[in-house]
């Protein structure tokens, strides 16, 4: 997870990473855990990760999963790029 | 301030080589800064993408004004006493650009949030402009080093805090950046210190182009 207070952008990057960190997919309450929010709090964010399509939920033997997308692993990636960057100029 | 006249002849011409070439790697900066604004909407993003990009206008214009001057004076049709008004549109615009950008890094770095201490620092900044225009242009290389000095001490504060080679890589290039200043003053002296300031302008930039490559590879 990110160190100090997180922006918007840290916590999608952390609960994307938590997700892909697990093979792509987890469950909804793995995820909460991992991600480090409340459960209000994380369903806010989950729900803007659908509506970005960089996670799609499913559901398998009665439980469900959240799988991160192509355009999720692509933005993971760009993440890291933009926090080099930062963390390169001290911005 | 380089400007043409402290150069050597045989040297007319790669100097605009190499500022084409920081042009380039300013704007392809400012371009991944902007990239990384729009996925963050942070605006340090934003303003870090705005300084590169008018550190790439105001080596810009210098290239611009440099070539009509050089024009100017293959054709003879002027005096070297003239050759400010000559391209002074463009050496104008290099300077402003160039105090523009260094200010927002300089804000940027020292993350300054008052609006009041920013409005003064830009009238500070347009007083230095007129100044280095109309009587010195020896303050601006001045002035530049000195905006620099403080950016490249705040980006060694972030190496010492870090310790990753991404923002060793910016510190050194800035100090060589830093440096070059120096050595553009001194051309005002001897015009070999005006090919040594470019080489080491040359060697800054080449050093954010690899940072950059190394950014965007991972």
């Amino acid at each position: 997870m990110s160190g100090g207070r997180r922006t918007q952008i840290d916590i999608i990057y952390d609960m994307l990473r938590a997700i892909q960190d697990k093979g792509g997919r987890i469950k909804p309450t793995h995820l909460l855990y991992k991600s480090n929010l409340s459960h209000k709090r994380m369903t806010f964010y989950l729900d803007d990760l659908k509506l970005r399509k960089l996670v799609s939920e499913e559901q398998k033997d009665d439980h469900s999963f959240i799988t991160i997308t192509d355009m999720g692993n692509e933005f993971l990636a760009n993440y890291r790029r933009i926090k080099d960057l930062t963390d390169a100029f001290g911005l | 301030m380089p400007v043409i006249i402290y150069s050597h002849d045989w040297f007319n011409g790669i100097d605009s080589l190499f500022e084409i070439f920081t042009v380039l790697v300013s704007l392809a900066i400012a371009s991944v800064g902007y990239k990384a604004y729009r996925l963050t909407r942070e605006k340090r993003h934003a303003y870090f993408s705005l300084a590169f990009a008018l550190i790439s206008l105001s080596f810009l214009s210098k290239i611009l004004a440099e070539l009509l001057v050089r024009y100017e004076l293959s054709q003879k049709i002027i005096q070297m006493a003239n050759i400010y008004h000559i391209g002074g549109g463009g050496f104008l615009a290099y300077m402003g650009f160039m105090f523009a950008g260094l200010l927002t890094l300089l804000i940027l770095s020292l993350r300054i949030h008052d609006p009041k201490i920013v409005i003064l620092m830009i009238l500070f900044l347009g007083v230095f402009e007129y100044f280095s225009y109309t009587y010195l242009f020896g303050i601006f290389p001045l002035i530049s080093l000195f905006m620099l000095g403080i950016i490249t001490s705040s980006y060694y504060k972030n190496y010492s805090e870090k310790k990753l080679v991404t923002p060793l890589l910016t510190w050194l290039s800035f100090f060589l950046f830093t440096a070059s200043q120096l050595f553009f003053m001194l051309a005002t002296v001897d015009s070999k210190w005006y090919v040594v300031a470019h080489l080491i302008q040359l060697v800054a930039f080449c050093g954010l182009l690899y940072l950059l490559i190394r950014v965007l590879r991972k």
